[in-house]
This record gives structure tokens, sequence and C-alpha cells, in this order.
């Protein structure tokens, strides 16, 4: 049991980092799909694990007839959607808050618990495996359900046990009308109904 | 003749701002080495990888971290054979 109280006051602002440490890590992932697909002679030449500007700008110049990075990129737009949605509702400024904030800190930790990203480490020998990158896909869009499940959890409870690996789905059945974070709930239930449909598709595609 | 002194002034300009970032990733291990407790973000100036292969690492237990407030630490001891391989490879 590892399991992390939050402060009241920090919950939102770890939501935010939160969802934005997904985007930015989906961007990751779909920029490794970029380099195997279209842009081969990158191989092995860029950094794929953290994001920065060129990486954003090659992943959105893919063709936009490629339905798998139309799925990957409609799923990022909805976290940053939900990210700016809530950022807005409690007055988050992002850009003020991310630099040397140890709840940003806290926010990736609480990230990578709950998600399962099995990509190839930029220097750990990329093979560039059609299948391995797919299941890779598969595994990953489902967890970031389960990541967005978790600050469900977070935010009613205030405190999260994130080693435990998959978040407990009856607290989505909840009602959750009264909380004073209603409207944020709202948001989040959204957005794990509607990576979750994403993730059927990406699955629909990869094993069709 | 201007673009060869545009280009030599780009060149010298390139090798200060190299300077200065050496000096200050200098600093920030220097500070590092003084503390007793490393947090992740030492970790990733010590060698010098992504959160990302971090959290491979821990995920395989490479070496012993201790998760206090939903934050990792690490020992200087713990974390000694993995830099000593990395120092010699």
């Amino acid at each position: 049991m590892a399991l992390t109280i939050y402060k009241e006051e920090d919950i939102m602002l770890m939501v935010v980092y939160v969802l934005n440490f997904c985007a930015c890590y989906y961007y990751c992932n779909a920029f490794k799909f970029a380099v195997k697909d279209y842009y081969p002679d990158l191989k092995g030449l860029v950094t794929t694990d953290h994001a920065d500007e060129s990486m954003v700008e090659l992943v959105n110049a893919v063709p936009e007839d490629d339905e798998l990075f139309v799925l990957m990129l409609e799923s990022i737009s909805l976290i940053s959607s939900a990210s700016e949605k809530i950022s807005n509702l409690y007055l988050i400024d992002i850009r003020k808050s991310i630099n040397d904030d140890p709840l940003s800190d806290l926010a990736e930790v609480f990230y990578f618990e709950t998600s399962a990203d099995n990509f190839p480490l930029d220097g750990e020998g990329d093979h560039y495996d059609d299948m391995d990158y797919f299941i890779c896909l598969d595994v990953y869009t489902n967890s970031l359900v389960n990541v967005i499940n978790w600050l469900f959890i977070l935010v009613i409870e205030e405190q999260a046990d994130t080693e435990l690996g998959y978040a407990d789905l009856d607290f989505l059945d909840r009602d959750y009308f009264h909380h004073s974070h209603a409207f944020a709930l709202d948001i989040l239930r959204e957005l794990s109904v509607h990576l979750t449909e994403k993730h059927v598709a990406i699955e629909e595609y990869t094993y069709r | 003749m201007e673009n060869e002194i545009s280009i030599k002034l780009d060149q010298v300009l390139d090798t200060l701002l190299k300077l200065r970032a050496a000096s200050e990733s200098d600093n920030k291990l220097l500070k590092i080495t003084k503390k007793a407790i490393l947090d992740t973000s030492d970790m990733l100036i010590i060698f010098q990888v992504s959160p990302k292969t971090m959290e491979r690492w821990r995920k395989k237990y490479i070496f012993h971290f201790s998760k206090v407030a939903g934050k990792y630490y690490y020992l200087w001891e713990d974390i000694a054979p993995l830099l000593q391989s990395k120092l010699f490879n």
C-alpha cells in the first residue's frame, strides 16, 4: 500500500498537470509511429522520449488520411481540451506553475504509475516492428483510460493508491452531483468514455 | 565579407552559449553531489536520461528507491553500482 493524500487546494492543479503529461507523452508515442512510418531517415537520430515543438510539427505534418494518426491526434485533442476546460474552470495558468513546482513531479509519478507505456525508448535498440508497436499502442491507449479513472478517484477521495494498478471502476458509478467539483468530474467522466471509444477504434484498426 | 563575419559571430555566440550551458550543468551537478538524498530531477541530471527511462529503471528495480508522499527518493549508495557501470562503459 502506498496511499498518497493530496492537499485539497492542489487537487485540480494536479489533475491539469496529469492531463498535460498524458497529452505530452501521447505525442511522444505518436512521434515514434511517425518516425517509423513517415520519417525513416530520422530513425535513431531524434529524441522521441520527450516532446518539443519540432516533434509536434512533424506529427501534425503526417498525411491527414492516415486513420491511425487521426485516431491518435483526436485522442490527444480530447485530453488537451479537457485540461483546458478544467484550467478555465479553476483559473489555472499551467505556464506559470510548471517550473520547479513539486506538484509537477507528483503528477508525473501519478501518470507513470497509472499508465502503461511499453514503447521502446530512445537508444534501446529500437527495431521499429509494426506488430510490437501496435501492441504497445493498444496497451497504452487502454491505460490512459485508467489514468483518467484514477484522476476521477483522486478528485472524489483527495487521495489515491496508484500502486494498485487498475482503478476501481465502481467509483465511476457513484453519484457526484452534489460534489464541489461536479463539473470537473463530468469532464473527466466524459473524457474517460471518449478515450475508451478511441481505444476500441485503435484496437479495431490494429487487429484488422 | 559581411556574410563571413556574420557566420563567425554566430559560431562565437554558439560556443559562448554552449560554455554557459556546460557551466550551469556543472553547477547543478556540484549542488547535487552535496545532497544526501536525491530526488528524480537530480537523477535525470546525473544519468542524463529522460523521465521515461527513469521510470523504466524503477519498474525494473535497477536500484533501490523509496516513495515518500508521492515522490521518489534515492540514496547515493543505492545508485552507486549503476553510476559506476555507466561511467566505465
